[in-house]
């Protein structure tokens, strides 16, 4: 495949567009794989189920010392005295650090806006304020109990419509707007084409704030020796986090090394370097000790972390006959007090890319609220933009007595309607019709449509739903990967990527397995280590296996070549009569001979070089716009006494080309689904409006689903609609499972009661106030 | 502020007697994490509310991060480490490994001790539900974690 996808970069005020490096075509995989598409075991299973593999948080290093926060105890105050005197009396008080001393250094989000490190106005509550350090960790919680802090209290709001009618607001997209002005999208004529249309439906959605809730909290663990500092951070970017802390530092890159070797999840929330990064790094040097600065519990729900909340009304007109004329959104969401982070809100790319619509308009505000600055969360925007999208989608489809599934079949774009590039559409096939006609059949939506339709109101209230998604999932350079056979016939693989839980490790050995035959187990994976691995992108936006993956094809073809070649010379055969697997190099038997074989191991020992080496880098994309779809039916029974909605069956089926591992896979459509619930039935972090301080900081009232909330009847299905974007032909999956959830449970609600809930999550209380308004009440 | 009493504290852990001075009411986590040094039983939330602390207490299910190190005196203390016999694996943790029960991993080891607690004395799948509600998982949406305990159950 050419290359042909374009970087426009700007050098010294001359617009360029770079090319992504040529790189030598390498073919598609033939009809079959013997590794690729095998469920094979984790890489790194045995070290999890062991307890073997430790993780930044477990890290103790000799002489190392404990740092932690103090949070500020308004939402927005000026700090009028602080005393560290009782702190300093506690035994093992180490240093304390206040805002004065780092007044300088913020965090930078990517459009370049600044959140300061500690601060002396706090705007949201538990804004850092100090960091402190002491002998234990135990002794730094109590030196953080008694620094005693006065406050001038301000004005706040933890309301973002509230923060809008103020004027309080930035665009919230991808290009800055600056103060007051709302970022606007717009194609088409949407007021003509409004005024045209005899139906038209509008409807305003609100989603909930959300928190991340990796089990593994935030975690750095940072030594500083000889000028150089090593960090061993819970992240999703090893290369991200050096970067940003070598710049924080005013350090070289080469003086930090940053390891993420296992990490406790993420969902976006550890793709850049955080507060408690800088902490450890900074006090590692100032005290010439190993410093550990994790996050509590607690603490995860109040520092710059979580899905912001957006409040999204939505506008469509529609043809009779099912043809979308136009849509108008217009969302806000909170963006914290600093707009850092704004964009992770940005909920209207989904209602301009999803269906072909020709006349389209959208703006955000992200309102400057005082809450914790925002970041990505699985699907940013989208997983919002879908509630409001994918519920108007059901509800013109009911207006106009179209099936939802056919409505949407009707309205898919060709081409990407914002970026008018074409969507890769293999064989005429389109992944997301592909989607939902396999889902519609797994689920029975047709049959089950009816039956529902047909029921008669008891107390259990059944109802069906559907929802669709889309997400550019391409991946795409830079990564580069490095793979050594030794003469063993063992293989080190080297990669930047961090695996995420996603099994990236395993996904990226069973690829090198499949080009040098080494197997699966004889490949020692060492990834996201900046002294150790070259630059790759966080894993985060779907991306690590489109990208990575197909470096580490580039690199195992590389091997593989080598191998064949000394094993064509040895077994006398032609190169193309070669089977490399299984850790040996076969010629299989003909009429004249038998089979032969020699070991890897062998072919690397008697190798010029005694180890043989490929070096990968990822080619370009295709321009084209790469998307991964995917659709969810579910069914629900609503008690419409006490107002709870039981999710009974969902089908889940999404498309991102090539499967590399059908059990992993599904893991990521389980997990991400899963995720969706809670967004969409119980995940909500409250605020108290009084005090602005959030009521439900811990796992007991902030409620992730658990076991017990899982339908009875849950299918993960992995569609493989051809690609041939890159060398692998697979998509990222990370993100599409969450996006549609939510808004399937409420077509299913509406479907069961009538009712359209517009506010997530979807509680008891929301379903019985909409069954039995408040004022109707008795 | 007086300093932290440390007391002489003893007990048993994976089968091995183990004695050092820590404060009676440090959290048994922590002693084990720190002082014990074994780091395969985490920490995700500190309040009870996760359990991926999960230890056997004398044969008994707790969350160590609210457990005092003074009620663990003279006990006997299992952790994740403590699981495997002979250099064999517990057949709970082959079968999460076969089955893809670990994804980031981090709230493993304390699942497979609450699925290890719950297959001594097995019920319903609702009871075997039941024996891990009081574990989160971030990452697996809990499928591929059920389909695992069913295995080694069936082993
Ligand atoms: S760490 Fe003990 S229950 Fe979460
Ligand atoms: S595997 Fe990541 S939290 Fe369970």
């Amino acid at each position: 495949m050419a290359s042909s996808e374009y970087t426009e970069v700007v050098v010294e005020g001359r617009k360029v567009r770079l090319r992504a490096p040529a790189a030598e075509a390498i073919p598609a995989y033939g009809a079959a794989t013997r590794v690729v598409g095998t469920a094979a075991q984790r890489v790194d299973a045995l070290e999890k189920v062991t307890g073997r593999a430790v993780y930044p948080s477990d890290l103790r290093l000799p002489g190392m010392v404990h740092a932690r926060f103090v949070r500020s105890a308004r939402a927005h105050a000026r700090i009028t005295s602080m005393d560290l005197s009782h702190a300093e009396k506690v035994p093992g008080f180490l240093a304390a650090i206040g805002p004065s001393e780092l007044s300088e250094k913020s965090l930078k989000d990517m459009l370049g806006r600044e959140l300061p490190i500690l601060t002396e106005e706090p705007k949201y509550y538990g804004e850092e304020i100090l960091a402190v350090c002491a002998e234990t960790d135990d002794a730094a919680r109590a030196a953080a109990r008694e620094v005693r802090i006065t406050y001038e209290t301000l004005p706040f709001s933890v309301d973002p419509e509230e923060r809008v009618r103020a004027g309080q607001f930035v665009g919230g997209g991808w290009t800055p707007t600056g103060p007051g002005r709302p970022a606007v999208y717009e194609r088409g004529n949407v007021q003509k084409a409004m005024a045209a249309a005899n139906r038209i439906i509008e409807r305003t959605y609100r989603t909930a704030p959300n928190v991340h809730s990796s089990i593994e909290p935030h975690a750095a663990v940072a030594s500083y020796e000889e000028g150089r500092w090593t960090v061993w951070e819970s992240t999703q970017g090893v290369f991200a986090v050096r970067e940003e802390l070598a710049a924080m530092l005013g350090a070289p890159l080469l003086s930090v090394r940053v390891i993420g070797t296992h990490m406790g999840g993420g969902f976006g929330s550890k793709v850049s370097a955080g507060k408690y990064t800088f902490i450890a790094a900074y006090l590692a040097k100032k005290l010439g000790r190993p410093v550990r600065c994790v996050q509590d519990r607690s603490e995860e729900f109040v520092s710059p972390y979580g899905r912001p909340p957006s409040v999204v009304t939505i506008k469509a007109a529609v043809r009779p006959d099912g043809k979308l004329l136009a849509i108008e959104q217009k969302g806000i969401h909170a963006a914290g007090p600093y707009g850092f982070g704004a964009e992770w809100g940005h909920a209207e790319d989904m209602a301009a890319e999803m269906y072909a619509c020709d006349n389209v308009r959208t703006e955000t505000y992200a309102a400057l609220t005082h809450t914790p600055p925002p970041c990505a969360m699985r699907a940013p925007g989208h997983a919002q933009a879908a509630f409001s999208l994918e519920q108007m989608m059901d509800e013109i489809a009911r207006e106009i007595g179209m099936d939802p599934v056919e409505f949407r079949l009707k309205n898919l774009p060709a081409r990407d309607p914002v970026s008018g590039k074409p969507i890769a559409v293999p064989r005429g096939s389109h992944g997301l019709a592909e989607c939902l006609k396999k889902g519609g059949e797994l689920f029975q939506w047709k049959k089950r449509r009816k039956e529902t339709r047909d029921a008669p109101p008891p107390r259990f209230r059944r109802g069906v739903g559907v929802a669709a998604t889309a997400w550019s999932a391409g991946g795409g350079p830079p990564a580069s990967v490095v793979i050594r056979i030794h003469a063993d016939g063992v293989a080190e693989l080297f990669a930047g990527a961090a695996d995420i839980g996603t099994g990236t490790r395993t996904a990226l050995a069973q690829i090198a397995s499949e080009e040098t035959g080494v197997p699966v187990d004889r490949i020692r994976v060492t990834n996201a280590d900046t002294a150790l691995t070259s630059y790759c992108l966080p894993s985060y936006g779907s991306l690590t296996l489109a990208s990575t993956g197909p470096a580490v094809r580039r690199a195992a073809v590389a091997c593989r070549r080598q191998l064949l070649s000394i094993a064509s010379d040895i077994l006398e055969a032609p190169e193309k009569n070669i089977v490399l697997a299984g850790g040996r190099a076969t010629r299989p038997a003909s009429r004249k001979t038998p089979e032969s074989s020699v070991p890897i191991a062998k072919l690397v020992e008697l190798s010029a070089s005694r180890e043989i080496v490929g070096l990968g880098e990822r080619e370009g994309n295709p321009d084209m716009s790469i998307r991964s779809h995917g659709a969810q039916f579910v069914a629900v029974e609503v008690d419409t006494e006490t107002g709870t909605i039981e999710v009974t069956d969902l089908v889940a089926v999404n498309d991102s080309g090539r499967v590399i591992n059908p059990t992993m896979f599904k893991s990521q459509q389980y997990g991400g689904v899963t995720m969706g619930l809670g967004m969409g039935l119980t995940e909500e972090r409250v605020y108290d409006l009084e005090t602005g301080r959030p009521l439900n900081p811990n796992l007991t009232d902030y409620k992730v689903p658990t076991i017990l909330d899982q339908p009875a009847a849950f299918q993960a299905v992995p569609l493989e609609v051809p690609y041939d974007g890159n060398n692998l032909g697979a998509k990222g999956l990370g993100e599409p499972p969450i996006i549609p959830t939510a808004a399937a449970v409420a077509n299913a609600v509406y479907d069961a009661i009538g009712i359209r809930l517009a506010a997530l999550p979807l509680t008891p209380k929301r379903v019985i106030d909409a069954l039995h308004p408040p004022e109707s009440k008795p | 502020m007086s300093a932290p009493a440390e007391e002489k504290s003893s007990f048993v852990i994976n089968g091995k007697s183990w004695s050092g001075a820590v404060h009676p009411l440090k959290r048994l986590l922590d002693t084990i994490r720190e002082d014990v040094g074994l780091t395969g039983t985490k920490e995700g939330c500190g309040e009870g509310e996760c359990g991926a602390c999960t230890v056997f207490l004398d044969g008994q299910v707790v969350m160590s991060c609210m457990v005092p190190t003074c009620q663990a005196e003279g006990k006997q203390i299992t952790t994740i480490e403590g699981l495997a016999e002979n250099g064999r694996l517990h057949p709970m943790q082959e079968s999460f490994a076969q089955e893809g029960g670990a994804q980031c991993g981090i709230c493993t080891p304390g699942m497979i001790m609450a699925a290890v607690a719950y297959a001594r004395d097995p019920g319903s799948a609702e009871d075997m539900r039941e024996a891990l509600a009081g574990n989160l998982c971030r990452c697996t949406g809990y499928i591929r974690i059920f389909e695992a305990v069913k295995k080694a159950m069936a082993k």
